[in-house]
């Protein structure tokens, strides 16, 4: 038997296999300069083997060329996330989405810990956590201690409060610390607020069947 | 008025002979059941050329065996290759995590689904563009409009939930929008602004 249609089927099939992956490096190119593509094209490879996602990768280095970053600074910079990333994804195990390892490697960068990750994915088991996370982390960037942004998120959360509800407490934040009131305070008046809308934990979690274990955050005050 | 809903005897009789089932042919019902044994017992031994299309039936058949194997095998090879990377673009799990048994956290819920979200600039411009995590920052991909007989430019992108990064690109001219939280930015020193995107 000749050899030749094992060769032709091996043509035909590696470029399928190999599209995925040229698809998503293809966005790469002519945006970053040769050097600078490689290496980042090995942090995804990296990545992939790490089992992390891609596109926030990608996006961070297509980032830094809009932004128009020397290339030392885009590779250090996707190198640092692909680090975020794989402690967001520990962090917030077992199957956590690639928009809530996103999240989780955004909140890292503005200073929550790896605990305050563990600690709202207890709360949230089997709901994306991408908002809480985001809102944790503008918190944060609005003045409030990591500790005490964490807290509250995660109270929160416990009671059962919408993302919305979550977005609405950050853009109320924001809006009293441009008005010159410190960001704690501001988080104070906006949570005695919410008190009185939402029930307290237990109930919330009894109405909601929400079975989740105690975190490192229960029984703190926010 | 209940009277004219009441079927007489004749009506009645015509019922219980329609309810009634037809005799039973027993040497049927045997021929039947007789002609399904020999069915399922052919069906557990199948014939090597039952497998292959009739045209490929035979001789010729057996000699493109292992080229029909081969053939399977790059394919679910290259299957396999392109599901692992699709997987690691959609969720990520812990390398020694068995794939079989993933679970996505909010792939098959609303939480994927992206939010239509407008985005509006105002002052004067010949070109507005907004740049974004949620459009890979591309230069190209989405101009604002300006509305008529104003200075006020807008545009509405579907973006998914969460906590996003963008800014306007004003005449080519890196621009935060000034109504929305400013983003430090440790990585690359250019401030863009923030967007926490929710349920609408």
């Amino acid at each position: 038997m000749t050899l030749r249609p094992y060769i032709v089927l091996a043509v035909v099939a590696l470029p399928v296999t190999l599209g995925a992956q040229d698809a998503r490096s293809a966005r790469l190119d002519g945006k970053l300069d040769g050097e600078t593509q490689a290496v980042v094209l090995r942090t995804l490879d990296s990545a992939r083997t790490r089992g992390l996602p891609v596109e926030p990768l990608v996006d961070k280095a297509l980032e830094g060329a809009t932004k128009r970053a020397a290339g030392p600074r885009i590779q250090a910079a996707v190198e640092m996330l692909m680090r975020r990333l794989e402690t967001a994804r520990d962090a917030l195990a077992p199957n956590p989405g690639p928009r809530d390892i996103a999240a989780g490697a955004d909140a890292l960068a503005y200073g929550a810990t790896r605990e305050a990750l563990v600690a709202m994915r207890a709360i949230r088991p089997n709901e994306s956590i991408a908002v809480p996370l985001g809102v944790l982390t503008q918190l944060v960037a609005s003045g409030v201690p990591v500790a005490r942004a964490t807290r509250v998120v995660a109270d929160l959360l416990r009671r059962g409060a919408r993302d919305e509800q979550l977005i609405a407490l950050n853009n109320d934040v924001r809006n009293f610390v441009a008005a010159g009131v410190s960001p704690q305070a501001a988080l104070d008046v906006r949570m005695r607020g919410l008190n009185a809308v939402l029930p307290p934990a237990g109930v919330a979690g009894a109405a909601t069947g929400d079975n989740a274990a105690p975190t490192a955050l229960s029984g703190k005050k926010p | 008025m209940a009277d004219r809903h009441e079927p007489g005897p004749l009506v009645e009789r015509a019922l219980e002979s329609l309810r009634d089932l037809p005799p039973t042919d027993s040497e049927a019902v045997a021929r039947i059941v007789a002609a399904a044994a020999r069915t399922r017992a052919q069906d557990a031994s199948p014939n090597e050329d039952d497998l292959l299309p009739l045209s490929l039936a035979g001789r010729r058949a057996r000699r493109l065996w292992p080229l029909a194997a081969a053939a399977a095998v790059i394919i679910a090879l290259g299957a396999a290759l392109v599901a692992r990377q699709a997987r690691s673009d959609r969720v990520a799990t812990t390398p020694a995590a068995d794939s079989t048994s993933y679970i996505p956290v909010s792939a098959p819920s609303l939480d994927a689904v992206p939010v239509p979200t407008q985005f509006v600039y105002d002052g004067p411009a010949r070109r507005v563009v907004l740049v974004g995590d949620f459009n890979n920052w591309d230069e190209q991909a989405t101009p604002l409009e300006r509305e008529p007989g104003s200075a006020l430019w807008s545009v509405t992108v579907p973006i998914q939930r969460g906590r996003h990064i963008y800014a306007f690109l004003v005449d080519s001219v890196w621009t935060v929008d000034k109504r929305a939280p400013v983003a430090r930015d440790p990585d690359f020193g250019v401030t863009g602004s923030v967007i926490l995107v929710g349920r609408p």
